[in-house]
């Protein structure tokens, strides 16, 4: 029987949907760029509804399995991103959920505190070479527990007033010749429509970018970090001691047997879990090369090629490595790891170029460590964002606060991690909420008060200091 | 009510195929397995990014109620080859084969701690606790052997309809809006979610006191030290209740039960009941993730602080999917109703056979459940099953019959239907009932001797134990 689809059509008719919901900021997508933009813009006095697909919010922080909040600091130790990102720290802090380096070991060259990172597979996220000095140093990065950081967003969530729409899919966006209107909803109770005067874009893939008519930069290359899919998994009751004996008394074979696994095509890496109570647990994080993450064929094959590595690698392990002989599959992601993808090409497109300009823009509403590019985060260990690169060409009512903000491919390959979505968001829900208040549209808002507004929430912005 | 007005459009056909199945839970694995193994090209269609609905998802992994108080089994089928291929992966734990019917009280006793599902009316009763990720697994596995396409991350939206014809469905994705055509549509949501666009008749009133009234979000807490617990509670059992209603009156759950699952010896469960005004209400599943994360919370925080073993144990897991129960029903060619519960024949349809253990004494006097095929079939379209706990039943049936171990036989009864009806070139309202049963007692699924009448009367001993879903 033929199974190839067609370029046949079908018409659906012209029909009356539900108006579910009439907001001020209305965004979709409930990570990290989503959940901060709710927070912002409630915060900041607009009507704001978040909605979610999943039923828990945190998106790659929490149903991803990711975890991971890296490079708060530069290589120098000095914090660059704050705000709402280090309020969930310090929240998750006092539940004994997550797990940074003390403050005064921030840039660090201590041996003993850099091979405690290594030693637990963490290198790629607190431990950089830095080339200046020669030495390794450690970063401000954090780790966070998944299940409470769900507990806590939704906590924050009630505490600002955002409407919540979980189990929410936001299809499309409702457009007026240039202007978003609203989004389209689907979930148990139908399709529905929620009007808004300002949509903020936070799922990850700009979902909402080509339907509303928004120019977008697709290009994505293969073999870089971005351009792959991620399939996270936990294996718990884990004997690590016995575990770590095996690895120092036999490290060939030691050796061997993640050969043995690799070849049997499962996946050998794991980081350790550090935050506490967690030490039975261990992360597997395997990637899979996609080109193309918006298209539901290439979740599907990676749903089917993750789940099979996670068995191989499980069983593997299960049979043959010392300390995991009762362990148990914990948890596979909820989420697949998506990592790159398109990008609306805004007011400002930041480009490699940004990364050694060191300018620091008018409009600049948060600032990112830079120290993934080697010699140039030698050079220049910081990059500023501005506020042009969340809006839009020509399309108004819109922002755009997720990882697809206005950036080449490789500006998104180190600028698309958790808590750059965080500041996209806090700084997206404050300019919509400002817009609204004033009756204009996002691309016209004061940019010092702006920044002012920011500076106030504990954002740092290069220059900008809270005036009296 | 304010509507706008959503303008017509033309919408891509991705696939055209035979059978296309909307769900991957329970009743969409055993609807679009048998449909691809009897030759239908079949799509399945899942919102999450695994299979297995409840049983994976749901954190539910109870697949009780296969053998009726005699110990016979009576659900077999697609149910036990999930069990089967879990077995080899050390990924189920159930009782012995020669235990099950028992009332030997050492055996009972012994199983009952294990897990009280594996006790009903005072013998021990088949059923199987799983694992949820190695599960999610195998029903990969299972699809993939049976050539179904699968589209996971893909929101099964509206029924297209042409008169009293279902054309295929509208799916939401990352890749857009699209549409799947398919010649027989499955309705495997579990709630009945194509029966409004498709004008299908249904019901949907739940009193509150039922178990299907309610919403769950259950969760699991990993690093208990369970041998301490349960020495704990041996030697201070006053206390041990003592701390469980404590635990409620500050805002937590007082029950759970270990995970029983070999190498899950830290791990403890937590199930729950959310009582709420309607389970396909968007407002109220947001309303219950909130509560029920809040719950999960004060819970951990009480049980760390107060009961022996909990002190280093952390909150690993909380459901994937919202746990839930019930909602829309069908009103469909046959309606099953209390009355069938009390004087339930074979039908000549007769497509499963479901052992009644729940409800006491009713049950010793009523040991199995028969199921017509014509529940799964709504009036009103002609090419529609409903393979999933949305069945048509009224409020008393599906309080007992709305299980994992059910929506898999609606499944196998559907799918088998749809492909046998293909290829016969009729309608699925017209498959030949014989043929069908022949089909599926091929397929391992056990079915009545239609021409005998169910003769029987309980003499057994008078029962000891209250029924589980008491009232």
């Amino acid at each position: 029987m033929p199974n190839s689809s067609s370029t046949r059509t079908i018409t659906e008719p012209q029909r009356e949907i539900e108006v579910c919901r009439e907001a001020d900021v209305v965004v979709v997508g409930g990570g990290p760029g989503g959940i901060a933009s709710a927070l912002a813009a409630a915060r900041s006095g607009a009507d704001t509804v978040l909605v979610e697909r999943y039923g828990h919010l945190g998106g790659m922080a929490t149903g991803g399995l990711v975890t991971i909040i890296p490079n708060l600091s530069n290589i120098n130790g000095e914090q660059q991103i704050a705000g709402i990102c280090q309020e969930l720290i310090d929240r998750l802090d006092t539940k004994d959920a997550t797990h940074y380096p003390r403050k005064e070991d921030w840039g660090s060259a201590d041996e003993q505190l850099v091979n405690y990172y290594v030693n637990a597979n963490h290198f790629l996220f607190y431990i950089r070479d830095d080339l200046n000095t020669g030495k390794k140093r450690v970063l401000y990065t954090a780790l966070v527990d998944p299940e409470m950081l769900k507990c806590e967003l939704n906590t924050m969530m009630e505490e600002a007033g955002v409407t919540l729409y979980c189990h929410s899919w936001g299809t499309l966006p409702i457009v007026d010749g240039d202007t978003v209107k609203g989004v389209m909803i689907e979930s148990k109770s139908g399709r529905q429509a929620m009007l808004a005067k300002v949509v903020i874009d936070s799922t990850g893939d700009g979902d909402l970018l080509l339907p509303a008519g928004a120019e977008c930069d697709t290009e994505l290359r293969p073999k870089t970090r971005i351009a792959a899919l991620a399939f996270p998994f936990w294996i718990g009751n884990i004997d690590l001691k016995k575990y770590d004996d095996f690895r120092a008394s036999r490290p060939d074979k030691h050796t061997e047997m993640s050969q043995e696994l690799t070849n049997l095509g499962g996946a050998p890496f794991f980081l350790r879990d550090l935050v506490k109570y967690h030490d039975g647990v261990v992360w597997f994080h395997p990637f899979f090369p996609c080109l193309d993450q918006s298209d539901v064929k290439e979740l599907n094959r990676v749903e089917l090629a993750g789940r099979k590595k996670m068995l191989i690698t499980y069983e593997f392990y299960r049979k043959h490595v010392p300390g995991f002989e009762n362990s148990y599959i914990a948890l596979s992601s909820p989420q697949l790891g998506t990592q790159g993808g398109k990008r609306v090409i805004g007011e400002y497109y930041m480009t490699v170029k940004d990364m050694v300009s060191d300018e620091i823009f008018d409009d600049t509403i948060a600032v990112f460590a830079n120290n993934d590019t080697r010699e140039i985060s030698a050079q220049h260990p910081n990059i500023c964002i501005p506020y042009r690169s969340l809006v839009p060409k020509k399309i108004d009512g819109l922002l755009v606060a997720c990882r697809a903000f206005s950036s080449d491919y490789r500006i998104q390959e180190y600028f698309n991690l958790i808590p750059h979505c965080i500041a996209f968001g806090q700084a997206a829900g404050t300019a919509a909420a400002m817009a609204v208040e004033e009756g204009i549209q996002p691309r016209h808002v004061d940019h010092k008060a702006l920044q002012q507004n920011l500076v106030k929430q504990g954002v740092i912005i290069p220059g900008i200091k809270e005036a009296v | 009510m304010k509507t706008i007005k959503e303008p017509a459009r033309e919408t891509k056909v991705i696939r055209e195929a035979d059978v296309v199945v909307v769900g991957g839970g329970p009743g969409g694995i055993g609807a679009a397995v048998s449909a691809a193994r009897n030759g239908a090209n079949t799509v399945l269609i899942e919102r999450y990014g695994y299979l297995g609905g409840m049983g994976t998802g749901g954190l539910v992994t109870i697949i009780p109620l296969l053998t009726d108080y005699t110990g016979k089994q009576q659900i077999i089928g697609l149910t036990q080859e999930w069990i089967d291929r879990l077995i080899p992966r050390n990924a189920v734990d159930f009782p012995k084969k020669e235990h099950w019917g028992s009332m030997d009280k050492e055996l009972v006793r012994y199983y009952f701690q294990r897990s009280f599902f594996m006790t009903r009316l005072d013998r021990v009763s088949y059923a199987a606790i799983i694992d949820a990720e190695i599960s999610k697994v195998i029903l990969n596995e299972m699809v993939e052997e049976a050539g179904i396409k699968t589209y996971c991350h893909a929101w099964g939206t509206e029924p297209i309809m042409e008169g009293n014809t279902c054309k295929g469905v509208i799916v939401e994705s990352k890749s857009g809006r699209q549409a799947i055509l398919g010649k027989v549509i499955i309705d495997s949501t579990g709630d009945g979610d194509l029966f409004p666009y498709a004008g299908i008749e249904f019901e949907d009133n739940i009193p509150p006191n039922f178990r299907i009234a309610n919403l769950a979000l259950c969760f699991w807490v990993d690093g208990v030290d369970l041998k301490k617990v349960n020495e704990f509670r041996q030697k201070n059992p006053k206390e041990f209740m003592e701390l469980s209603r404590k635990a409620m009156e500050s805002g937590g759950q007082g029950n759970f039960f270990a995970s029983n699952l070999p190498d899950q010896g830290a791990v403890v469960w937590f199930h729950n009941r959310y009582p709420n005004k309607s389970q396909v209400d968007v407002e109220e599943l947001t309303r219950v993730e909130f509560v029920g994360r809040e719950v999960a919370i004060k819970t951990l925080d009480f049980y760390k602080k107060n009961m022996p073993g909990f002190e280093k144990s952390f909150l690993v897991l909380t459901g994937p999917q919202l746990g839930t129960r019930s909602s829309r029903r069908l009103i469909g060619e046959y309606k099953l109703t209390q009355k069938d519960l009390a004087d339930n024949q074979p039908f000549e349809d007769t497509i499963a056979i479901f052992p009644d253990l729940d409800r006491g004494q009713e049950s010793l006097d009523h040991p199995n459940m028969y199921i017509p095929y014509r529940s799964l079939l709504p009036k009103n379209v002609d090419n529609m099953f409903v393979a999933c706990r949305a069945f048509s039943s009224d409020e008393h049936v599906q309080e007992w019959f709305n299980l994992i171990p059910h929506c898999i036989a609606f499944g196998e009864a559907a799918g088998t239907a749809s492909a046998m009806a293909l290829q016969a070139g009729v309608g699925i309202k017209n498959v030949d009932m014989k043929a069908l049963q022949k089909q599926l007692a091929s397929q391992g699924v056990p079915l009545p001797d239609i021409t005998k009448k169910v003769e029987h009367k309980y003499t057994g001993p008078a029962l000891t134990t209250p029924p589980f879903g008491q009232h």
